[in-house]
């Protein structure tokens, strides 16, 4: 009963402090609670695989699917005056085609790997 | 923003991060921890080398905190005749001065990194109330190192799923921003009880 008057002493007294305190403790409980989904989401490498996006590069696909970079950059018909790094989009301007066509592709691409194993 | 920043990170390299982390030290809006992170990701796969990398961001940092600082001390001088006149804010000035004089090493090394959204100011201020050079590019120094080395590290170490990697940093950064508020708040409390306490202690009759 002490420590809950007490508690409410501090309240009363400092209710700014104890609103920010109040606040602050929610807010790390969250970040904490969503860090651990994060991780654990994470630990599974199934979960690891991205989605192709537009500013991905074929090393990038690669390493995130655990496939031979060349594999994929064939895969995404990269034309041989491709830039050192090219991304997914640079490469459907390069092909000139929309970046959703090398996407779907390289989609494709990544399904058959995936049955394969 | 994002998916712009990356195409731009792929396409021209280390000079964008060092671009992006000279102005993140200024106070200005851009994802500096978020291209960190990606081109630790580029670093993994190989599209960019881990030294060019952490070189750019490293260097691009310390040249941001200098900016900053020669611009605090460039302020110093106009702040001063401004507040001349008022005795509240002549006082104030008078006990964040002394505040950075004592902490203000510690200060900044550790708003490079922990709590990084006040670093542009650590920087202003630090030059406003003349910490000195030495110090100040030290401890800056290394804290710019810790900041570098841990979200590159980051985002090489959880290079296969960048969009993850991003999440996790930023619940990162929302945390030690929260126990930072935390620590101030509970600290704010205990010392105005204990004042509370002295002063009851001091005049019993009043309750």
């Amino acid at each position: 009963m002490s420590r809950l008057a007490s508690l409410g002493r501090i309240v009363r007294l400092h209710p700014v402090a104890s609103a920010a305190f109040g606040l602050a403790a929610c807010f790390v409980l969250l970040f904490a609670v969503r860090l651990v989904l994060i991780t654990v989401h994470f630990a599974d490498p199934a979960n690891r695989r991205s989605e192709p996006q537009p500013w991905m590069t074929p090393r990038y696909v690669a390493m995130s699917w655990q496939l031979p970079p060349d594999a994929v950059a064939a895969a995404l018909k990269v034309p041989p005056d491709a830039p050192r790094r090219p991304t997914i989009e640079g490469i459907a301007r390069l092909r000139g085609v929309p970046v959703a066509q090398v996407i779907a592709e390289l989609e494709a691409y990544l399904a058959t790997q995936g049955r394969a194993e | 923003m994002t998916d712009w920043l990356i195409e731009m990170l792929v396409r021209h390299g280390a000079p964008i991060l060092m671009l992006v982390t000279f102005l993140s030290c200024l106070a200005l809006p851009v994802p500096a921890s978020l291209a960190m992170l990606a081109a630790g990701a580029f670093s993994a796969t190989g599209d960019l080398t881990t030294g060019s990398v952490a070189g750019a961001a490293f260097g691009g940092a310390v040249l941001g905190d200098q900016t900053g600082y020669a611009i605090g001390r460039a302020a110093r001088q106009p702040l001063l005749r401004r507040i001349a006149g008022r005795p509240g804010s002549a006082r104030l000035y008078d006990r964040a001065r002394h505040m950075i004089e004592d902490h203000g090493g510690t200060g900044i090394f550790l708003s490079r990194w922990l709590f990084s959204p006040i670093g542009p100011y650590a920087n202003f201020a630090a030059g406003i109330a003349r910490l000195g050079h030495l110090r100040f590019t030290l401890w800056g120094a290394l804290g710019e190192a810790v900041w570098v080395l841990l979200y590159v590290g980051l985002g090489r170490a959880f290079a296969d799923d960048l969009t993850m990697a991003a999440q996790m940093a930023q619940d990162l950064g929302g945390l030690t921003i929260a126990l930072g508020i935390l620590a101030v708040a509970g600290l704010w409390i205990s010392r105005s009880m204990r004042r509370h306490r002295r002063h009851r202690a001091s005049c019993p009759g009043r309750g």
